[in-house]
């Protein structure tokens, strides 16, 4: 057994290891460090830029800009004033931002992105989604009409940033459909809420979907992520650039049978095309960085189930009539996937180049006393996106949560999740399926917290690598002092399927409790010789056989989401993807 | 259950529920089966094993098989452990881990020893495994349809039920698990996992009627079942043999295996040898009298 080691969070003393002269080398060339004056970059030069290159010196941080999108960098403080909302959270984001502008960037070296291709991101090759003005207040607190929207919020309307069309909507509802009755459906896009409904029976139970830009005051459990030890500069960078909030609360003993779907839509995953400044058509390279907030509050007693989906669109690209997203099509849909050109892929090989999005994403779960959450999670942007993203979830006496996620799309894609256990008899189910294909690397560190006595937790972490894909799971049972008679596991199968492919598989324990029983188990390997040979022996050529071992692999997994449409979402995913045949 | 007529075009039809289907042969048909006319009858296939050397991690533990079975023929292959009668059914079957150091195995001429384990199949052989493996998420039926799907199906191959009497595959499955007394709900669940001893060897005779090879080595098809069980299993394989012409090597410990499928010939394997070969009695006078009583022929 190794020692108990602590999760790591990226502390003030492991930053300054890294200050000194040496600047990292993901820096951008002439950008300031953490200890000098900021700006780090050189301003922009006002909101009516033409198209030029600009940024800091040297070109693979250049990027162009374009009148219709007056975005300012996103290290600069002046890109918050872009950002409305009411006071609170433009106080909030400052704050942030001044926490954001002094924490160093990670690398490698550090504990919590060992094995990542973190150095690779240079942070100045993207813009802020600012959402231009802020939207009317989306408040759906309302009883709606059966199957009408209570207040249809911004729907199809173009934004300052996200241009969200009226087909990447519909196509999000094509999404709902195919997941089956709703309690309610939220869109959301780079800039905040783009819509909410709340159907019947979901309505009645005084369910509420709210945008914070509308909100007089902060929701409750906002910040509980950092009350729970997520820190680091993406969680500043987050709290300083989300533009929106959007907080899903389940009243004091309400039942939401119906799943409350919430779809962010993130991009651009492919480049935009506007106009320049004497009307000439242009292509225009837009790398847009976004940062999609969801708080689920569960009231005491109350029960739901929150499916959250992660999935790409093209900007104000002309869809075409056929493609609505510029990356892969999630869940199938009449229209074939739009697969990245061989360029693009090469791009983002391993993070080796640049991604074309980033989205730094956060969930907070708040489940409180005696309460049952559900929730859902499929990650399926296009390959030339970064996702870091974290889910944290608090989980009071009596409470459970059941969590499903599911990571397939994205360059890179990181999750951390952090599920504090903090009531008596605290409950928590985490399961995680990923696949990496080609060049992708998929990365998840979980903290089991366990806070409060007698609190359960048990997690299992299916994975595949193929290609020259990566997997890391890196993950930390903590038992606290005063959490006597606490339960939990933590399982982490990873399949190899290719020889350029590699998982990392990192278990550790941190107990300071007597009384505890914990157990973690990981197996990193190719395909079972054996179950191969049983089914070749059927007549099944071996990498027919492959398939189906890996789909099963799968699918005992997927028979365990919460919301069985997305199990099977899940699968159809991962069948799309081996079938490319990217694995062997 | 199925049709009550039975096959117009085999002699000698025999009812399948009656108790001890020991029928002469050829012609035993399967009631139950009617309504499949046999239009995938097997016939003239012959598996020749030759001088068949083998070795695992340098050790010798095939010292030279001599066996050929044939359409229609059940041949018994007993011998105490470690003889070598496991090591033989996976040698046939191309598991890695065993190197061949001589001799030859053919299927209708075919050199099964170059095929991997996939063509071996292919070409007609099929092995009902004494362990069978655990195949998690992995449903009889996705693997019958990929066994089925891949073409390759040749005159000797495996004729899997598929255009049978005009019936879905599904079900033809589901018809094929009430014969042989597999509930329903097992074919939901994944190959092999969390079933029980008798439930694996039904499974495995499942996927044998499903796939119809020319020859089967059964690999101790009798061990984890019941009486009944055995009964059932044991009477669908001779109808295989008697009905259609499927050949059977069965490697047992049990004569009792032997009553209901009626063996042509009884070999036993001692050293990696055949050592003594005879008809139905030598399982009886071995089953009595055990190997010692071979001691000369060892």
């Amino acid at each position: 057994m190794a020692m108990p080691t602590v999760m790591p969070t990226v502390t003030a003393t492991a930053a300054d290891d890294r200050d000194g002269p040496e600047r990292p080398s993901h820096r951008c060339p002439g950008a300031p460090g953490p200890g000098e004056p900021l700006p780090r970059l050189p301003s922009i030069a006002g909101p009516a830029l033409v198209a030029m290159t600009l940024g800091c010196q040297g070109t693979q941080c250049s990027i162009q800009r374009h009148p219709r999108y007056p975005l300012p960098n996103m290290f600069e403080a002046s890109s918050l004033d872009a950002l409305g909302g009411p006071a609170w959270l433009v106080r909030r984001r400052a704050e942030a931002w001044q926490r954001f502008a002094v924490a160093p960037l990670p690398d490698e070296k550090d504990q919590d992105w060992r094995y990542s291709p973190i150095g690779k991101l240079d942070l100045g090759a993207f813009e802020i989604a600012t959402g231009g003005p802020a939207p009317a207040p989306a408040q759906s607190s309302q009883p709606a009409q059966s199957s009408q929207p209570a207040h249809p919020a911004r729907a199809g309307d173009a934004l300052g940033s996200g241009e969200v069309g009226e087909d990447a909507v519909s196509a999000a509802r094509s999404l709902a459909s195919r997941i089956g009755p709703l309690a309610a459906l939220v869109i959301a896009d780079p800039a905040g809420l783009v819509l909410a409904e709340i159907y019947e029976p979901g309505s009645l139970t005084g369910l509420e979907v709210v945008s914070c830009l509308g909100a007089k005051e902060p929701p409750g459990s906002l910040g509980m992520s950092g009350e729970l030890g997520v820190s680091g500069v993406f969680a500043e960078m987050h709290d300083a650039f989300a533009p929106d909030v959007v907080s899903v609360m389940v009243p004091r003993g309400a039942e939401v049978s119906d799943p409350i779907l919430v779809v962010h839509l993130s991009g651009p995953a492919a480049g935009a095309r506007g106009t320049g400044p004497a009307g000439e058509a242009l292509e225009v390279e837009r790398h847009l960085a976004s940062f999609p907030t969801l708080l689920v509050s569960l009231g005491e007693g109350s029960s739901a189930s929150v499916v959250e989906a992660f999935v790409p669109y093209g900007g104000d690209v002309p869809y075409g009539g056929d493609v609505p997203y510029g990356g892969d099509v999630p869940y199938g849909g009449d229209t074939e996937p739009s697969i990245p050109a061989g360029d693009q892929i090469a791009s983002s090989a391993n993070g080796h180049g640049q991604p074309r999005s980033l989205a730094v994403a956060l969930t907070e779960l708040d489940v409180e006393r005696g309460s049952s959450l559900d929730y859902t999670c499929m990650q399926v942007l296009g390959q030339d996106a970064w996702f870091l993203a974290t889910q944290a979830s608090r989980v009071a006496e009596g409470a459970s949560l059941r969590s499903f996620t599911a990571s397939l799309g994205s360059a890179y894609a990181r999750i951390s999740a952090v599920s504090a256990l903090t009531g008596d008899s605290a409950s928590a189910k985490l399961l995680a399926g990923y696949l990496g294909v080609r060049d992708q690397v998929q990365d998840f560190r979980t903290l089991q917290d366990h806070h409060g006595p007698r609190t359960s937790s048990e997690l299992l972490f299916d994975g595949a690598v193929a290609g020259r894909a990566r997997s890391i799971y890196d993950g930390t049972i903590r038992i606290r002092n005063g959490a006597h008679g606490a339960n939990a596991f933590q399982t982490n199968h990873n399949l190899v399927l290719s020889e350029g492919a590699h998982a990392d598989s990192v278990p550790n324990l941190q107990i300071e409790e007597n009384d505890v029983r914990c157990s973690h188990a990981s197996t990193v390997g190719p395909i079972d010789e054996e179950q191969l040979y049983y089914l070749e022996s059927r007549g099944i050529e071996p990498t027919e056989a492959s398939s189906l071992i890996v789909a099963g692999f799968f699918s005992e997994l997927a028979d365990r989401c919460p919301v069985a449409p997305v199990g099977r979402w899940l699968m159809e995913e991962v069948d799309e993807r081996l079938a490319e045949g990217s694995h062997v | 259950m199925g049709d009550p007529a039975v096959t117009a075009d085999r002699p000698g039809v025999a009812d399948a529920n009656s108790a001890g289907v020991t029928a002469d042969r050829p012609g035993v048909a399967d009631a139950n089966r009617a309504g499949v006319a046999d239009a995938g009858a097997r016939s003239g296939h012959v598996l020749e094993v030759r001088s068949l050397r083998a070795s695992v991690g340098g050790r010798e533990i095939l010292s030279g098989v001599d066996l050929v079975v044939r359409s229609y023929e059940v041949h018994a292959l007993m011998g105490p452990n470690g003889s070598g009668k496991s090591t033989l059914a996976h040698v046939l079957m191309g598991r890695s881990g065993y190197e061949v150091t001589g001799g030859s195995v053919t299927l209708d001429g075919i050199d099964l020893l170059g095929l991997p384990t996939w063509k071996r199949a292919r070409a007609g052989l099929f092995l009902a495994m004494q362990n069978p493996i655990e195949v998690p998420g992995v449903h009889i039926a996705a693997a019958l349809e990929a066994a089925a799907g891949g073409g390759g199906q040749s005159g000797s191959g495996m004729l899997a039920r598929e255009a049978g009497g005009g019936q879905s595959g599904s079900g033809m499955l589901a018809r094929e698990a009430g014969v042989l007394g597999i509930d329903t709900p097992l074919l939901e669940r994944p190959l092999n996992v969390d079933l029980s001893g008798g439930e694996r060897k039904r499974s495995e005779t499942l996927q044998l009627a499903m796939l119809r090879p020319a020859i089967a080595v059964l690999d101790e098809i009798d061990t984890g079942l019941d009486i009944d069980g055995l009964r059932v299993v044991a009477g669908r394989i001779r109808e295989e043999v008697a009905g259609s012409g499927l050949g059977v090597l069965a490697i047992t410990h049990f004569a009792r295996l032997l009553d209901v499928l009626v063996p042509d010939a009884v070999h036993v394997l001692v050293g990696g040898r055949v050592v003594a070969s005879g008809g139905p009695e030598l399982a009886s006078s071995l089953e009595q009298s055990g190997y010692e009583s071979l001691g000369d022929a060892i």
